[in-house]
């Protein structure tokens, strides 16, 4: 890249060609004041308050915000024509901004007041009759007070340039603009908070944070959000030991900043009244709230009985991925040479360690699993799966930003329209009936096998020429990222297939659907280890289930993970649960296994924890406490360092167990349900929601509100047709089971397919689904009237 | 055509219905020809038989000169009416002459000769530069030389590019670019065709106005004519060149005439000036490099190509080369389109042309180049009116309005009016803009009401130059003229509202008494006879009395007395 020099303030800077004046200024270290101006949007040019000018032509003012940087300038930022002009700036957009600092949740943070201190303006020269703007206090989470604002237009962009919304824009026009939703509608949107985040002034603001305290008053702590595995970096905001808020430190890496609806406003999930805070043990059918040391005890006995009774296969392990890195060492240590264990599942993450277990089968140690550098860096990023910017929200930031640049492809292979697919260059959408149909015919296509035409094209519903541009833009010799998306539920064979082919194309691999710290459970802690004679689809967890239904596993220890709330079929497991010998609940959360589990022991959530962790890009982070756990809580490493000690003392230890093989001619999939298809005329997809289906998403009330009860997506003439209008409650059935829920209209989703979203943690979702396949034939009525 | 078929002459005289015929203080015309003569009606008669006699006049003495029913003065052939010889039609040549709808009568008047010349003779860089020895310069206000945009914009090498014809014309009381639309697209529309072969641009939009349907008909069925006839379209008579042409109407905001906000508004965004870089010659509609002139930019070309840069620039001064079409309205007697040598002196515009003032008024001050224009006065009658020269006395070309003001304008009212276009039409992008003109009216308003205080002035002058020099796009950056120049020049006006609180015009109502001063009243008892309020009342040599209470202040007696008596 070319560089420029030039001076500011006659200190020499170089900067990059392209750059603008306000960038080398930075560089220079020279104040030039800005509000319209946010390092991660386009620049604009609003607010007119970062004026400089040449030395030569002291009076020729200069935008700096947006204005090229060119070779040899001689720029000076303070002159007493610019601090005249800031000033006036600042005079005239006093105008239209309300005194009421004493009751802004800004006051202490806001550039605004900053400025209007900086620059001395204490007379205000001119008086205007300001209008009364709209307050909207309907929307969820965010309030808007357009008398505060001063239409910068960063909330604007935000929304639009990064997050791919335009859920805002400006209305009207000269002074009567504001900033608002088509119709003036509350928000219906990503409650992503990416516009309070940018709004310099407190014209937007957090409903959760809102007249709790001072912004002096909080200490920000650095942290990780644990809600998914971008693992973006957060700043609780802290206040006697409690969490304020949560926002997104500026920085220029990472999510440079960025946060999703979960990370900003879902850590109430961390707060005591959400959590398990008591020990609990049931013998005999009898519920005892104990000492840690009795429930300790309890635990090791058991364990140990088992373990010494039936063998160490006897006992399964799913963890959902957030302990930290150290953490996971020590429990697969002690799991494997105490007891013989050795894998360690998960059913929240199952999709994501089923392609990552597939990739390190196939490829080995030279598995290219990419980090963040290499998907900013490529020329086309593939999204293989549905739902990318659903599991991981901060993903549209990146994404958006990625195709901004020219001459870029992104390709999204889907089942559904999801948001990836809406921004698509290349938006592939197959008929979900034949996915994994579809998958495998890529696959052949892609080793040069599929020229027979013994396949019908057409029933993928995707056209010949779609088909054909992608295959030459994955020969094109361009460098490709590769995203995975596992489905929300089982079924991903043939996504693991297509990945480990793929791999030959591509120049990096990033599984998605990955938990805080699934990278490093499985590439530090090698929570599983895909040995040779297993199935390629057993990620640790697969078949836990089943091997409860045949009778060979008597405990189940649940670190975090509850397969009650994230399998097909709930009260098939409730009655397998029931024959289990133990179950040993450890989670933050008094989730559904809970209620059948032997003995429940609270942890910590992972801001209450020291350590590190591995994001999905393969970055590490090292996390300090930044929170006591609620009394009553142990972090996951205090509870294996005191259960370890029991263990030593325990005369019942079992030591060096050899593995057994398993039978898998014992694993055989449950026959096909016979139905008639004819009942069921559509085909329901079940798919992630943008505000989380996580553990911890879950557990925030936020979040909770935001998602209500399941949401049934479907094609608005299919709609019409059967008289279902938005928000009218439906039913929808499935083979499987039936379900209630609220439909939304989509012109996006195909006639004849059904999106539910919200499924993990909703019982009656849950029966609807089959972890077999990734779309289930459903059919749908009006709540109350008939079929 | 009733009328020619009771004259007999229906098989010899064919009768076009064309678009006004210039002058527009003149009443519906008849022009005859190819002799150019032409009749107007006279008010109050019955309109064919009007025509029957005007035709039969015109037609069957052609060498007597034409006779107005009015029956006063005979008018001459239009090259010799006083309102037309001093202007130099170029660009509206077509205009009246040819039936806008019929693309054989533009091809009859040489139309497309210089596309063909273009396309069998020309490369690309060859039209370039016959455009930039031309010397002409952008006729939608910026004066921006369109040859070195043309030349800016074919130096990039991203495809496809486009073309834009900026007819958003948003300016009050300018109707040039819509004259130019209805009367003679076609010319347009090969001047785009030109620039497409040009710059290398294969698609081409227009952006009229939505106000101007008759203009979105007359364009789409010349572009539609112009199809059938392969001079747009594919392989453009056998060259290899494809061209077409899109109608874009317009988001019907003054903003919109700003080229980014312009393309802004074809993307279907919101119409918001954008920031440069980048340029539109590097990344415009759709961020592709894209190359935007005024409809009358446009017009210009066919004829400079076929007439060559040296004929162009025999017209107008070295640095603003050609004519101008201006549109002049106000107090000037010839009210109308107009159109002028660049260079001609302000003076001959209004009084040559314009026929000097209305009635007997004095001339007092004229505002150039649009609502943003600023004011000027008998000083400056006599610069030429170029760019630069405008520019220099703190007004513009703009777009070509001309509003002639005499005794009966008060300046601060003017300021008031252009600054509350300006507000109304601020998009509200930038702070200076949005709200500082705000501010200005508000004080211009305070002024009015007679509650001005000294200090308002150093205010409008600090503040109206901090807009001007903070503003992002030339809409903020030109809304203070008004301000300006009339501070500049009219101050006296300004300080008589404050000091005195009287307006001298006696336009600010809440600055007149309504009282009859005593001096000058010569007790004639017009006033009384006038107000329809009937507030006035008055004995024969008597001082009539106004009775305030009843009085609206409308102002009827303040018109009709003679003396000037009331204040
Ligand atoms: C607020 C504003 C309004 C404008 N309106 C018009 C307009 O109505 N018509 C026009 O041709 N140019 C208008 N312009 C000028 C255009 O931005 C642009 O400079 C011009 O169309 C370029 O064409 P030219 O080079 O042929 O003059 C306007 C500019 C501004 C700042
Ligand atoms: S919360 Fe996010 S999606 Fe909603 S308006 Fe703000 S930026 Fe847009
Ligand atoms: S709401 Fe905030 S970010 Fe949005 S335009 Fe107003 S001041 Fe700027
Ligand atoms: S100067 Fe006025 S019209 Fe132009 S961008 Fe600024 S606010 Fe909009
Ligand atoms: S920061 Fe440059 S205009 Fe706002």
């Amino acid at each position: 890249m070319a560089m420029i020099k030039l001076k500011i303030n006659n200190r020499e800077v170089e900067v990059k060609k392209g750059s603008t004046i306000l960038t080398a200024a930075k560089k220079a270290g020279a104040f030039i004041p800005t509000l319209c101006h946010d390092e991660r949007l386009t620049p604009y040019g609003a607010c007119r308050l970062c004026m400089v000018a040449e030395r030569k032509k002291p009076a020729k003012l200069i935008p700096a915000c947006f204005t090229p940087a060119r070779e040899g300038m001689d720029i000076i930022t303070e002159n007493p024509e610019i601090i005249k002009s800031v000033k006036k700036q600042l005079q005239l957009i006093l105008i239209n901004h309300p005194l009421d600092c004493p009751v802004c949740d800004k006051a202490g943070e806001c550039v605004l007041q900053d400025l209007v201190i900086r620059y001395g303006i204490t007379a205000a020269p001119y008086k205007l009759e300001v209008r009364h703007k709209r307050v909207d206090r309907e929307s969820s989470l965010i309030e808007r007070d357009m008398n505060r604002c001063i239409l910068c237009g960063r909330c604007v962009r935000i929304c639009a340039e990064l997050q791919g919304r335009h859920e805002i824009d400006f209305i009207n026009r000269g002074i009567k603009t504001i900033i608002g939703t088509d119709g003036e509608r509350p928000l219906d949107c990503d409650f992503c908070g990416q516009c309070i985040s940018t709004c310099p002034v407190g014209a937007l603001t957090d409903n959760t944070f809102k007249n709790t305290t001072r912004v002096w008053k909080l200490a920000k702590q650095e942290a990780v959000c644990s809600q998914c595995g971008m693992a973006c970096s957060v700043d609780l905001n802290i206040q006697n030991g409690k969490i304020r808020r949560v926002t997104a430190p500026v920085s220029d890496h990472g999510n440079i900043g960025n946060l999703c609806a979960r990370g900003r406003f879902g850590w109430r999930a961390y707060e005591k009244s959400a959590r398990a805070t008591q020990p609990q043990i049931n013998t005999d059918g009898q519920r005892k709230d104990v000492s840690w040391p009795d429930a300790l005890s309890y635990c090791a006995e058991k364990l140990a009985y088992v373990s010494k009774k039936y063998g160490p296969e006897s006992i399964a392990v799913l963890s959902s991925d957030c302990l930290t890195t150290e953490e996971a060492l020590s429990y697969r240590a002690f799991l494997r040479s105490e007891l013989g264990i050795e894998k360690i599942g998960s059913q929240t993450a199952a999709g994501y360690r089923q392609v990552l277990s597939g990739l390190l089968e196939t490829h080995g140690a030279s598995c290219k699993i990419g980090s963040l550098a290499d998907l900013k860096a490529s020329d086309i990023v593939i999204v293989a799966g549905g739902g990318a910017a659903e599991f991981h929200p901060v993903l549209k930031t990146l994404l958006n930003s990625f195709i901004r640049k020219e001459e870029r492809e992104l390709i999204v292979i889907s089942p559904w329209p999801d948001f990836c697919w809406e921004k698509a260059t290349l938006p592939i959408y197959v008929n979900p009936e034949y996915y994994d149909k579809f998958l495998l015919e890529f696959c052949q296509s892609l080793e040069g096998k599929s020229a027979d035409g013994s396949c019908d094209i057409s029933q993928f519903g995707v056209p010949a020429a779609t088909f054909a541009k992608l295959v030459s833009l994955i020969h094109s010799g361009r460098e490709i990222t590769l995203l995975v998306v596992p489905q929300l539920f089982g079924g991903s064979a043939a996504l693991v297939r297509l990945t480990s082919i793929l791999h030959h194309f591509v120049k990096t691999v990033i599984p998605l659907g990955a938990s805080v710290n699934s990278r490093g459970a499985v590439t530090r802690a090698e929570f599983f280890t895909a040995r040779k004679a297993e199935a390629s689809n057993d990620s640790g967890n697969e078949n836990v289930l089943q091997k409860i239904k045949n009778g060979n596993i008597k405990a189940l220890y649940l670190l975090g993970d509850d397969p009650l709330e994230y399998s097909a079929n709930p009260q098939e497991i409730e009655i397998l649960f029931s024959k289990l010998e133990l179950i040993i609940h450890q989670s933050p959360y008094l989730t559904r296994s809970a209620k059948f589990a032997h003995a429940v022991l609270p942890s910590a959530v992972l801001p209450e924890k020291t350590g590190s962790i591995i994001d999905m890009w393969g970055e590490e982070h090292i996390i300090k406490a930044a929170l006591l756990p609620p009394p009553g809580v142990k972090t996951d490493a205090d509870i294996l360092f005191q259960l370890q000690n029991l263990w030593k003392n325990n005369s019942a230890v079992v030591k060096n167990v050899p593995a057994n093989e398993i039978i898998s001619s014992a694993l055989l999939p449950p026959a096909r349900l016979q139905y008639d298809r004819k009942q069921f005329p559509f085909m329901m997809t079940a798919v992630p929601s943008i505000y989380g289906d996580g553990i911890i998403s879950r557990q925030s009330p936020e979040m909770q509100k935001l998602k209500g009860s399941l949401k049934i997506v479907m094609n608005a003439d299919d709609c019409e047709k059967a008289g279902i209008a938005d928000d009218a409650s439906v039913h929808i059935c499935t083979p499987y089971g039936e379900a209630k829920g609220i439909a939304k209209l989509s012109v996006q989703v195909r006639p004849g397919n059904i999106l539910v979203e919200n499924i993990p943690g909703n019982a009656e979702g849950l029966r609807l689904i089959s972890e077999q396949v990734s779309a289930v034939p459903a059919n749908i009525r009006l709540a109350g009237g008939e079929s | 055509m009733k009328a020619l078929y009771q004259l007999s002459l229906a098989d010899k005289v064919e009768l076009v219905e064309t678009d006004c015929l210039i002058s527009c203080q003149e009443g519906p015309s008849i022009m005859l020809l190819p002799s150019g003569r032409v009749a107007q009606v006279n008010p109050g008669h019955n309109f064919t038989a009007w025509l029957i006699a005007n035709i039969a006049a015109l037609y069957h003495s052609p060498h007597r000169p034409s006779i107005s029913l009015r029956g006063d003065a005979e008018i001459p052939p239009i090259e010799q009416m006083g309102f037309f010889s001093k202007q130099e039609l170029v660009v509206m040549r077509n205009r009246g002459h040819i039936d806008a709808e019929n693309i054989e009568e533009y091809i009859a008047h040489d139309g497309y000769m210089a596309l063909y010349k273009v396309l069998t003779a020309l490369e690309p860089e060859d039209v370039i530069k016959e455009i930039k020895s031309s010397g002409l310069r952008g006729r939608g206000g910026a004066g921006f030389p369109t040859g070195l945009k043309w030349e800016e914009t074919r130096g990039y090498k991203t495809n496809p590019k486009y073309v834009i014809c900026n007819g958003d014309e948003g300016d009050p009381g300018a109707f040039m670019d819509r004259s130019l639309m209805e009367s003679d697209p076609h010319a347009i529309i090969e001047g785009m065709a030109i620039c497409g072969y040009a710059i290398g641009a294969p698609q081409g939009y227009i952006y009229v106005r939505a106000e101007y349907p008759l203009a979105v008909k007359m364009l789409q069925t010349a572009i539609d004519n112009a199809v059938k006839k392969n001079l747009l379209g594919r392989n453009i008579m056998k060259s290899g060149f494809n061209f077409n042409i899109g109608i874009y109407p317009g988001a019907g905001a003054f903003v919109c005439g700003e080229s980014t906000a312009l393309m802004f508004s074809i993307e279907g965004k919101r119409g918001m000036p954008r920031i440069k870089p980048p340029r539109s010659a590097e990344a415009g509609l759709w961020e592709k490099p894209t190359c935007l002139n005024n409809v009358e930019t446009f017009a210009n070309i066919p004829q400079i190509i076929r007439r060559g840069a040296d004929w162009f620039k025999s017209f107008g001064t070295p640095e603003s080369t050609g004519t101008k079409v201006f549109s002049m309205s106000g107090a000037v007697r010839n009210v109308g389109l107009v159109e002028v040598p660049m260079g001609i002196t302000v003076r001959s515009l209004i009084f040559d042309i314009g026929g000097g003032i209305k009635g007997n008024a004095k001339f007092k001050a004229v505002q150039l180049g649009g609502p943003s224009g600023g004011c000027l006065t008998e000083e400056h009658l006599d610069i030429p009116i170029t760019f630069d020269s405008l520019q220099n006395v703190g007004s513009m070309m703009g777009s070509g309005g001309v509003v002639v003001m005499d005794d009966t304008n008060c300046m601060v009212d003017v300021a008031r009016f252009f600054t509350q276009f300006s507000v109304d039409e601020s998009c509200g992008k930038c702070v200076p803009c949005r709200t500082g003109l705000s501010v200005i009216l508000s004080i211009l308003e305070k002024i009015i009401m007679g509650n001005g205080v000294p200090e308002d002035l150093h205010e409008l002058e600090t503040l109206a130059l901090h807009i001007q020099k903070t503003s992002h796009c030339g809409l903020g950056q030109a809304a203070p003229n008004p301000v300006l120049s009339t501070l500049r020049y009219f101050r006296h006006e300004y300080e008589a509202h404050i000091y005195d609180k009287r307006c001298p015009a006696l336009v600010c109502t809440d600055l007149i008494h309504f009282e009859i001063n005593a001096d000058n009243c010569k007790k004639c008892g017009l006033c009384a006879k006038v107000c329809p309020a009937g507030a006035i009342s008055w004995q024969k040599k008597e001082m009539p009395v106004i009775d305030k209470i009843i009085c609206t202040k409308c102002k009827s007696c303040i018109r009709a007395c003679k003396f000037e008596a009331i204040y």
